[in-house]
């Protein structure tokens, strides 16, 4: 009981169903962190994942015989929460554009450097970890979301590059090639930050 | 970005910081750091930068209420949108259309799956999930400093060595065997942490008072970790079949590894010692 009874699709064939809801929960919640972090990387707010997965957990709760038994749970849900959440960045941009905010731009040129860099020397205390966090957020804006998803799923969950490669349909290479640079081009822009000095941030400001 | 292989990354600082070194080039890479600044500096910049990333993009309290309502919609039915955030409420007034149509046939669904789902509570526990699977991924030396500041509290404490090696059998499928600890070393229990993988367990210990770690998973999954310099710690690896241990500890050598051993091998011990970051 609780397995819906399958049905028959464009191929002709009888399927099973794919996964019950009470399954799909205990998966879901399973799978929740790592779903979250691909929705921050992809829309790129970490105050909008939440919002993604569950509306991407909606969606997928219409879907449940889609999932095909046996495979990947978290990569089939991953994709759909990417999904929602390329959408949701599009919206964001929109919004942001109407309203005169385009601080979201340039998703599509990853590691180019910006001319507009803010400055100031690197914080060293622990009082400084709101400035350094904000600036390491407003870098990451400028990389590209599968990137981004990447290099959070490497670092904050410390996902071995095969399983980030299967959960965003890339190549293993290219998941460790978006990691690398990535962390290389945060590094470049916090030693940009620091060579500019207040000086400069304070002419950009 | 565009697709392609990572640029030689047995030689870069990217694999260095990703623990994808092998040991020897990893030793190699450990006396340039110490002795490049720069190199140094490059290093503990990125251990900043990954720092404030998980500060940044951990799940916040509020993913708690997300799951527990989406548990309800899925088995009464709620309507869907009950289960948007204020931010979400506020951002979006109204929902796009496509997205309402989904939001109803989830609703629908939902709804339609309530009496499966009551009759399912009747026959079936309830589904476990693994309590340490959502803990947030933290470094060996997070946990390590983690644990020394919370007093080497275990989450375990096996009653016999029979029980020490179901622990390691359960969760690697390879039983370890704990051998008496010699003087001045003191095993206070299991803990478990997602470290290497989410299924990383770790032996608390004292040697003459100073708080040893041992962590283990399957020598499949081993990421290769790797402690950041000027820690004052070291990392000792060795493997026993099917599971890849790890001692960090502030001594200059294992005290606590080679007291693991496989009880099909006994006394015979894979004393292998491979030397990680020194302080």
């Amino acid at each position: 009981m609780g397995r819906s009874t399958g049905g028959t699709r464009a191929d002709g064939q009888d399927h099973p169903a794919g996964i019950d809801a009470a399954e799909f929960c205990a998966q879901f919640q399973a799978s929740f962190r790592v779903l979250w972090l691909i929705a921050a990387g992809t829309v790129g707010e970490a105050s909008l994942a939440d919002d993604v997965v569950q509306d991407a957990a909606l969606i997928a709760l219409g879907k449940l015989d889609d999932f095909q038994p046996g495979t990947n749970f978290t990569a089939w849900m991953g994709r759909v929460v990417r999904y929602v959440a390329l959408n949701q960045a599009r919206k964001e941009r929109k919004f942001r554009m109407t309203t005169g905010d385009a601080t979201l731009a340039d998703g599509d040129t990853p590691l180019a450097a910006r001319s507009d860099l803010r400055g100031g020397p690197l914080p060293a205390g622990r009082d400084d970890t709101r400035v350094f966090d904000q600036r390491i957020e407003e870098a990451l804006q400028t990389v590209g979301e599968v990137a981004r998803a990447c290099l959070l799923l490497r670092t904050v969950e410390g996902l071995p590059y095969s399983d980030i490669a299967a959960l965003l349909e890339i190549p293993e290479g290219t998941a460790m090639s978006h990691v690398h640079r990535t962390r290389r081009y945060l590094r470049g822009r916090l030693a940009v930050w620091q060579a500019n000095g207040p000086a400069a941030k304070e002419e950009h400001a | 970005m565009t697709a392609g292989t990572p640029e030689r990354p047995e030689h870069s600082l990217e694999a260095y910081l990703d623990g994808l070194l092998a040991d020897s080039e990893r030793a190699e890479f450990d006396r340039r750091v110490r002795s490049d600044p720069a190199l140094r500096a490059e290093a503990e910049c990125q251990a900043r930068i990954d720092e404030a990333l998980k500060r940044l993009y951990t799940p916040s309290a509020a993913g708690a209420p997300a799951l527990a309502s989406l548990r309800a919609a899925s088995t009464n039915g709620r309507a869907a949108t009950t289960l948007r955030s204020p931010l979400s409420a506020a951002r979006r007034a109204r929902p796009a259309p496509a997205l309402r149509r989904g939001l109803a046939v989830a609703a629908a669904v939902a709804f339609c799956s309530l009496a499966g789902w009551q009759v399912w509570c009747f026959v079936r526990p309830a589904a476990v999930v693994d309590a340490y699977a959502a803990q947030a991924w933290r470094s060996m030396d997070t946990v390590y400093r983690d644990e020394v500041s919370s007093g080497l509290k275990p989450s375990w404490v096996c009653k016999d060595n029979e029980e020490f090696a179901r622990s390691f059998e359960k969760r690697f499928g390879q039983p370890l065997y704990l051998a008496p600890p010699p003087s001045g070393v003191t095993v206070a229990g299991l803990s478990y942490c997602n470290t290497i993988t989410r299924r990383t367990m770790h032996l608390l210990a004292r040697v003459n008072g100073s708080p040893v770690m041992v962590f283990a998973d399957s020598v499949p999954d081993d990421t290769r970790p790797s402690l950041p310099p000027g820690q004052g710690l070291r990392l000792f690896r060795r493997e026993i079949g099917k599971v890849v241990l790890y001692e960090v500890t502030p001594l200059s050598e294992p005290r606590v590894l080679d007291l693991f051993y496989d009880p099909a091998t006994r006394p015979a011990h894979d004393t292998t010692w491979q030397s990680g970051p020194t302080p």
